[in-house]
């Protein structure tokens, strides 16, 4: 049986060969071949992640969904603007937040304007500023400072502040 | 050579052995998730519940806990050792305050740092509504210690890790 397509045709039998192979041993190798590097790329590499919350906004909105490049920071350090993803426990739930300092610098939050090593910090991915009020802190040695994008809300129901480096596990790829 | 049939029995005695054995034979591993699973499903709730249904529930979750427990939450300033039969009362003042929760638990990293006691590091996610209707959601990393009593794991201790210092 022959398919009609713009006047050229196809064969169903190469097309049912090409979808539903005959399982011999090659086919059934490379399947599972195929299968095991997916896991391993989509479970260690490329870890596929949903947005959920508010935190990013507008950067990243809630229901988003995106990749955790793992092999971000392989070669080189997170440094400030970086949106990074932060593990808790494991990888399976991570927060999504932006480096606003590294090791040695100061941070502080004046009403509602970042102050680093002093200096106010350009932020143009802000949308929104609540008067936030932080005395100063140096970040510590192994550790950056981490805020979300959404300043929109009281300070006490944001969750930011520095974290060791080792817990960045990578960063969104897009 | 080896007949279709005989290869389909041996299929199925390994797959009931298997079975069997994960049933029979639990883990101390296997028996520490099934006591965060219990208590994931007697905290959840939707809606308005009874009392004596409340009351039940907050029994369960009580009887997961050992004789005293440690609460220790640095980013609420909380710490305090709990005697067993508070922990009853506590839970049932909880729940009372939302109309709907869900508690649930991911990535443990179960460690045995001396016989019949546990570390575990989990990540808790807690969804809730209270009774004003204002939506909660927090997540938070958590340590616990258990302890075995008679083949039971029991929660000694809860301490909440600050993975972002402010």
């Amino acid at each position: 049986m022959m398919n009609d397509e713009g006047g050229k045709t196809l064969p169903n039998s190469a097309i049912k060969n090409f979808f539903f192979p005959k399982l011999n041993r090659k086919v059934i190798i490379r399947i599972a071949l195929v299968g095991i590097i997916a896991f391993i790329f989509f479970k260690y590499i490329l870890i596929p992640f949903r947005i959920s919350g508010h935190s990013m906004d507008p950067t990243y909105r809630n229901g988003d969904v995106n990749f955790c490049f793992t092999f971000r920071y392989l070669l080189s350090r997170p440094k400030a603007f970086d949106v990074v993803t932060v593990r808790l426990s494991g990888r399976h739930v991570m927060l999504l937040k932006r480096i606003i300092a590294t090791e040695g610098q100061t941070v502080e939050f004046r009403k509602g304007q970042v102050l680093v090593n002093g200096n106010i910090l350009r932020e143009p991915y802000v949308a929104g500023r609540f008067s936030w009020d932080l005395p100063v802190r140096t970040v510590k040695k192994g550790h950056v400072y981490v805020v979300g994008d959404n300043r929109n809300v009281p300070i006490e129901t944001h969750d930011f502040g520095q974290t060791p480096i080792n817990r960045i596990i990578g960063a969104p790829l897009w | 050579m080896v007949k279709p049939q005989h290869l389909l029995a041996a299929t199925g005695i390994t797959a009931a052995a298997i079975i069997a054995f994960f049933i029979f034979f639990q883990s101390d591993t296997a028996k520490i998730k099934k006591c965060f699973s219990t208590l994931s499903a007697q905290a959840e709730k939707s809606g308005d519940e009874h009392d004596l249904a409340a009351a039940v529930t907050a029994r369960k979750i009580e009887s997961l806990f050992a004789e005293t427990v440690r609460i220790e939450i640095p980013s609420y300033d909380i710490d305090q050792t709990l005697p067993h039969s508070e922990i009853s009362s506590h839970v049932l003042y909880a729940r009372s305050q939302y109309r709907d929760i869900s508690l649930k638990f991911y990535d443990f990293q179960i460690e045995f740092p001396e016989e019949g006691a546990a570390r575990v590091t989990l990540t808790g996610i807690l969804k809730a509504t209270t009774r004003a209707g204002e939506r909660v959601e927090e997540t938070h990393e958590a340590e616990c210690e258990l302890k075995k009593v008679e083949d039971t794991w029991l929660l000694t201790g809860v301490k909440g890790v600050d993975v972002l210092e402010k």
